[in-house]
């Protein structure tokens, strides 16, 4: 999913709910994992396991030793899906020049592009994927890859088109960051450490420092929410250009305060 | 404004025209009516049309006839101003006037008959002449009698006249309605339940007797006297009505036929009318010429004192009844009556244009030579005309009567106008009168083009707009500042900027916002542009201060020049341009057609707290609306992300898939909501809304259309502040968790104990989650259960078992997408392991009040119907199990011992014992032996461990009282396993009672007939033997 093709069948709940069998059996084989997430009894039709035990390793919540399945990542880190996320996230990064990381890359910085497509798995929306990537984007990868982009929070999939707005992403970078609350911080460190784990998001953006529409929206919203504050100065020599919005928070950004992430 | 004054004088002053006895203040408000049609025809043609002229013009064209008689008739929709014109006449002819000239005004005063009898009588002019005794029957033509009398007698009336008339209503006309039609008319008219329905309030007898009595209230009686189309008009459900109260068949025959037949409702409404004239007089006691005599009486006394005659009647109506007559008298040309001795006479009366054309006989119109008809939409195009309106009524209100009537004494000089002191809206827009300048607050000149604009054309004349406009504003104005405007305007075709601005305020009310953007919109320019003029701030082009005095906030806006000063008549043209606009729009409007309506219901929603939004599936103005409610459930069930939620997609789809049930609706909306959340009338509301409606009109279901990620914005951040309370409505209901997962696997539990699938566990809390994800088929009929227990296990076997079983094994099921179930099982296996271990833990057993039987989603509550049903039953099935298997193991106690057995071979040892009897019997010949069943024998001693185990369930169970413990163990099926054994014993028992009497018989006769000492021997061998059989048989027991 994240290393190579990406595909439908690993979806964000199978992989959580493989990770919750291995931390909570003591020792488990590959062949008694598949048999608790696919029971025998009931299962029908092809297995869908190698994929999400695929997956599973390679956002390294579990491996193979000596044929028993071990949990990477300690229970007591990922408690629920919302730790599952904000750990998927902070390894986003990992995966740059992977299929995954590439086409994140190319559809956030559509911008309203985006709308024109009514499906991620659209002809033309594919054919310039693969044009970009310099590799065959195919319509189940595209299908796949709109399970995980809407659960790390990087807009919302409807009737499969795709709405930008990483409010979700960046509230959890800016968990994972922790930065001090109240402090003024220069929009350009500030896009600096967004950078540290949100590079699959900002970089490419625009030249002239100008933002991309899921950057802009998530902002916006966190602005809008009181979780940060972004701020406008005249004097500032660096400034950030949102994404243009006729209703919105408009003004270029000069620096951002924390206010405290919800 | 003068705010102590006016809040004085505001309703006196606010009375129509026609009603307000100050003369004062009816000049002080008076604005030159300049757009009059001077004809000798009633009906103006489009070549009348461009010729308007002034009243002043009219005045001079009337008055300066001094020697015809004249008869002008002034016409005019109601309200148009017909009575303050011909009240402006009267009071001009009261200044210029020649003292030969004798000036009667009958004013519309309450409208009613006896109102214009007395007006007319109390004339000093008719009170000193001679005819007394008529006058005096005149005085009483409609002496107080009760109501409900007076209204009775109005409607028997009718029906006296029409019982007696021949169907022509006493008119040369010829027959109106058949003499069928009439006979049934009478017979309806005296059902009781027609009856009321026209002595209702506002029905066409309570018009009648309110032109008749006495009118006691101030309001303008311009109905008219006569019945209407719709009394007439019956659906289907007063048929019923009749039908039902068994009304005369006559009246149901007609009423039949006046049951959608326009055409007929249409003749009788006429052919009743006809009547009208007669009734009235008949009710006041009137003859058609007594009006006509007073008339010509104070002609000829006139006509004695070399005097001349002008009689202006605001109202003919006023005249109900009489009034034909009256306007035969006031038309009598005193040439053709030269020996009547009648003076000459000006005839100035007013007629709505409705009464000309209904009630008034053709052969008096032909005789009408002129009018003066008075435009409803007086203003149109005279925007300087319509300004000064407002402010003559403004200035009015807040000047005290003595200023007023300083000025009327000076003879009301158009120079000396007193103008009001300012004490509250200062800075607000002025209008210029000579060089003198009249506040308008609380309006703007913007504001009373925007008022006037709004309202219908019929609406459009200056009774209406005081009534609609002046006297709402100014009473909201000086009763609550603070809340200025009050009233709620749906904006049209206007650049929404300003508007967005404001909306997006986030420390702003809803209230504040709506009240802003109205004022600044309506009142304002509706742009957010300032400047700055003499050292005052203007914002929308209207001065800072007053937005601080309606405690409005200020709002941003782009710093310009002072735009160049915009007269009344560069509006005028400013509205061309904004038609000529719209015209080049017009592509773009009609595709935008449904947005632009469906946004003006939803604007009508927030800015009204009563009003109901309209979201008819029907109603092509507002299906959009419904369709927004569709594509906003359907988007918030695709958006959220439900497994990362912690919802099950089992629920999700429960919910989604029942009929209306939304996830969201609106407030206040015309059809029953059943939802879980309401969306609140408030502008998030409408930017929500109309993105949606965007998306479905302009961008064809879909975001790309121009502004959409504004729109979208808004959504997704409404999406993420909703979401904890949709994820609740999936969860929850009426405050309580959602528990049908924990019920249908109860249930499923259940299915497998029956089934046998369970019959290794001993106790409930044994059992294993993973037993729920085997195949689990149904097992065979073929058992030793009772038929209550097979009964149970048919009915969970069968469909809504199946179902139950989906609902357990969906519900931990990960599926891609939407997909509502799916057999590629990926499982969230540990929850459905912990969730699974609840319901083990618990014992299967569920109370009533545990059951979640009140569960208001369908899908979700058969579950706990299901397990109720089970449960019901479960104790039944386990006493009758327990009472079959407690008859077999009595059976097996006759005959054996049970505390002997102590294990299997106990067991086979007697089987053993049993075959070696047959056997005996076989050899001895003894009958028994044909019913030794090898196959029974061999199978009893094959199944030996089982007998033992269900004789071991069969005592456990005896002493287990926990139904759902016991119905595990007899899961095992005890009885099956100890019937064949219960069998055998008692076939044996019976054989050997039956064998040893025989064998008693054989050594009876054995030793009766034998005397040889061979047969002794026999004897004695035999003997043995069966004392040793004797001996086995004992053992056996």
């Amino acid at each position: 999913m994240f290393v190579g093709n990406m595909v439908t069948e690993a979806i964000p709940a199978r992989v959580y709910s493989l990770y919750k069998i291995v931390v909570s059996k003591k020792e488990i084989t590959r062949a008694e994992v598949q048999k608790c997430i696919e029971p025998e009894g009931i299962y029908e039709g092809n297995s869908y396991f190698a994929a999400i035990f695929k997956a599973a390793t390679e956002l390294g919540l579990v491996e193979i030793q000596d044929n028993i399945v071990i949990p990477l990542i300690p229970k007591e880190e990922i408690k629920g899906i919302e730790d599952f996320k904000k750990y998927v996230i902070s390894k986003m990064d990992s995966f740059e020049g992977e299929q995954f990381y590439e086409v994140t890359n190319i559809i956030v910085n559509l911008n309203e592009e985006i709308y024109k497509y009514r499906s991620v798995a659209d002809t033309d929306l594919l054919n310039l994927l693969s044009n970009q990537i310099g590799k065959q984007i195919t319509a189940p990868m595209a299908r796949g890859w709109r399970f995980w982009a809407p659960f790390i929070g990087l807009g919302y999939v409807n009737g499969m088109a795709f709405l930008p707005n990483a409010y979700i992403y960046v509230k959890n970078i800016l968990k994972i960051l922790n930065i001090e609350k109240n402090k003024e911080i220069a929009i350009d460190e500030f896009m600096a450490m967004l950078g540290k784990y949100g590079k699959m998001l900002t970089s490419n953006m625009q030249p002239e420092r100008n933002m991309n529409l899921a950057l802009s929206s998530a902002l916006r919203e966190l602005h809008d929410n009181g979780e940060i504050e972004l701020k406008y100065s005249s004097d500032a020599k660096n400034r950030w250009i949102l994404f243009p919005s006729n209703e919105a928070f408009n003004d270029q950004i000069a620096s951002i305060i924390v206010k405290g992430v919800k | 404004m003068n705010l102590e004054i006016a809040k004085k004088r505001y309703k006196e002053v606010f009375l129509p025209d026609v009603i307000d006895n100050s003369k004062g203040d009816f000049l002080a408000k008076h604005v030159p009516m300049r757009t009059l049609y001077y004809t000798d025809h009633a009906e103006l043609t489009e070549q009348d049309k461009k010729h308007p002229v002034s009243e002043d013009r009219i005045f001079e064209t009337i008055f300066s006839e001094k020697n015809d008689d004249q008869f002008i008739l002034v016409k005019g929709a109601s309200g148009a101003g017909k009575s303050h014109l011909i009240r402006w006449i009267s009071t001009m002819l009261e200044i210029s006037k020649e003292d030969d000239e004798i000036v009667i005004p009958i004013r519309r005063a309450d409208n009613t008959l006896k109102g214009t009898i007395r007006q007319l009588i109390n004339h000093p002019v008719v009170e000193n002449m001679p005819n007394k005794e008529l006058y005096k029957k005149m005085a009483s033509a409609s002496t107080t009698i009760p109501e409900i009398e007076l209204k009775n007698t109005i409607y028997y009336s009718f029906v006296n006249l029409i019982d007696s008339d021949d169907g022509g209503a006493g008119t040369d006309e010829g027959r109106i309605i058949s003499n069928v039609d009439r006979r049934h008319l009478v017979a309806l008219l005296q059902n009781a339940s027609f009856k009321e329905r026209l002595m209702n309030e506002s029905g066409p007898i309570d018009r009648i007797y309110m032109k008749i009595a006495e009118n006691k209230t101030l309001e303008v009686n311009d109905k008219v006297a006569k019945y209407e189309e719709e009394d007439f008009e019956i659906d289907s459900a007063f048929r019923t009505e009749l039908i039902s109260n068994g009304a005369d068949e006559k009246a149901r025959k007609i009423a039949d036929k006046l049951l959608d037949n326009k055409e007929f409702v249409l003749k009788i409404t006429s052919y009743v009318n006809k009547f009208r004239e007669r009734v009235i007089q008949r009710c006041t006691g009137l003859e058609p010429g007594d009006l006509s005599q007073v008339i010509d009486d104070v002609r000829h006394e006139l006509f004695k004192k070399g005097c001349s005659l002008t009689i202006l009647i605001e109202d003919i109506t006023a005249a109900s009844g009489v009034d034909n007559s009256l306007l035969d008298a006031l038309l009598r040309n005193r040439k053709g009556y030269s020996d009547k001795e009648l003076c000459r006479i000006t005839a100035i009366v007013g007629v709505a244009d409705g009464y000309y054309i209904d009630s008034i006989r053709s052969n008096t119109k032909g005789r009408i030579k002129q009018f003066v008809n008075v435009p409803d939409d007086m203003y149109d195009g005279d925007y300087e005309g319509l300004v000064e309106f407002f402010a003559r009524y403004l200035n009015t209100v807040s000047l005290e009567t003595n200023v007023i009537n300083d000025w009327i004494d000076a003879h009301a000089e158009k120079n000396a106008y007193p103008i009001h002191q300012v004490t509250i809206g200062e800075g607000w827009d002025e209008y210029e009168i000579g060089d003198k300048s009249i506040n308008l607050f609380p309006f703007t000149k913007n504001a009373i083009r925007f008022l006037y604009q709004r309202q219908s054309v019929t609406q459009r004349n200056p009774r209406a707009l005081m009534r609609n406009i002046i006297e709402p504003y100014v009473k909201d104005a000086i009763e609550d500042l603070q809340n200025y405007p009050k009233k709620r305007n749906t904006l049209e075709g206007y650049d929404p900027k300003l508007q967005n601005v404001i909306y997006n305020r986030p420390d702003l009310s809803d209230d504040i916002k709506i009240r802003l953007v109205q004022f600044m919109y309506i009142w304002g320019n509706g742009k957010d542009v300032i400047y700055n003029e003499n050292g005052k701030k203007y914002i929308a082009g209207l001065p800072e201060n007053i937005y601080k005095e309606l405690g409005l906030p200020i709002i941003d806006g782009k710093i310009i020049e002072k735009p160049k000063s915009v007269d009344i008549e560069q509006v005028l043209s400013k509205d061309d341009k904004l038609k000529t606009t719209k015209k080049n729009s017009e592509v773009q409007r009609v595709e935008n057609e449904k947005v632009v309506l469906a946004l003006k219901e939803v604007d009508k929603w927030i800015e009204n707290k009563d009003y109901k939004l309209s979201i008819g599936a029907t109603t092509k103005s507002v299906r959009p609306l419904n369709d927004v409610r569709k594509n906003i459930n359907d988007y918030l069930y695709e958006v959220i992300d439900w497994t990362s939620e912690g919802v099950s997609s089992d629920a999700v789809s429960k919910r989604r898939d029942t009929k209306n049930k939304f996830l969201v609706s609106f407030e206040r909306q015309t059809m029953q909501s059943d939802s879980a959340i309401e969306l609140p009338a408030s502008i998030e509301s409408r930017k929500i809304i109309e993105g949606f409606l965007r998306w479905e009109e302009i961008g064809k279901k879909s975001w790309d259309f121009p502004g959409a990620t504004d729109y979208l914005y808004r959504i997704q951040c409404w999406t993420e502040k909703i979401k904890p309370q949709i994820v609740d409505a999936i969860l929850y209901y009426e405050g309580k968790k959602i528990e049908y997962f924990t019920f249908a696997t109860a249930a499923e539990y259940y299915r497998l104990i029956l089934n046998g699938y369970c019959s290794n566990f001993q106790k409930a809390q044994n059992l294993s989650p993973e037993i729920l994800l085997r195949k689990n088929e149904p097992t065979s009929e073929e058992n030793g259960h009772v038929k209550t227990w097979n009964d149970l296990k048919k009915m969970i076997s069968g469909s809504e078992g199946n179902e139950n079983r989906m609902t357990v094994l969906q519900y931990y099921n990960l599926p891609q997408g939407n997909v509502k179930s799916s057999t590629n099982y990926e499982y969230d296996f540990v929850s459905f392991n912990k969730a699974v271990r609840k319901v083990i833990n618990n014992g299967l057993v569920y109370t009533e009040e545990q059951l979640q039987l009140d569960d208001p989603f369908r899908k979700r509550r058969i579950s706990s119907e299901y397990l109720k049903k089970i449960l019901e039953k479960i104790d039944t099935v386990v006493d009758d199990e327990k009472q079959l298997l407690a008859e077999k193991v009595a059976i097996i106690s006759k005959y054996i011992d049970l505390d002997d057995i102590e294990d299997e071979d106990d067991i086979k040892e007697i089987i053993t014992f049993i075959k070696s009897f047959y056997n005996q019997a076989q050899k001895s010949h003894i009958s028994a032996a044909i019913h030794m069943d090898n196959g029974l024998i061999n199978s009893c001693n094959k199944n030996a461990s089982n007998i033992l185990s269900s004789l071991n369930v069969a005592m456990q169970v005896e002493e287990i009282s926990e139904p759902v413990e016991a119905l595990l163990r007899l899961s095992k099926d005890p009885i099956k396993g100890l019937s064949d054994f219960a069998r055998l014993l008692e076939t044996v028992g019976n054989d050997i009672i039956q064998t040893t009497a025989e064998i008693e018989l054989r050594m009876r006769e054995s030793i009766g007939n034998s005397d040889n000492d061979d047969e002794n021997d026999d004897y004695c061998e035999t003997k043995e033997l069966l004392d040793e059989c004797k001996t086995i048989i004992e053992e056996v027991k």
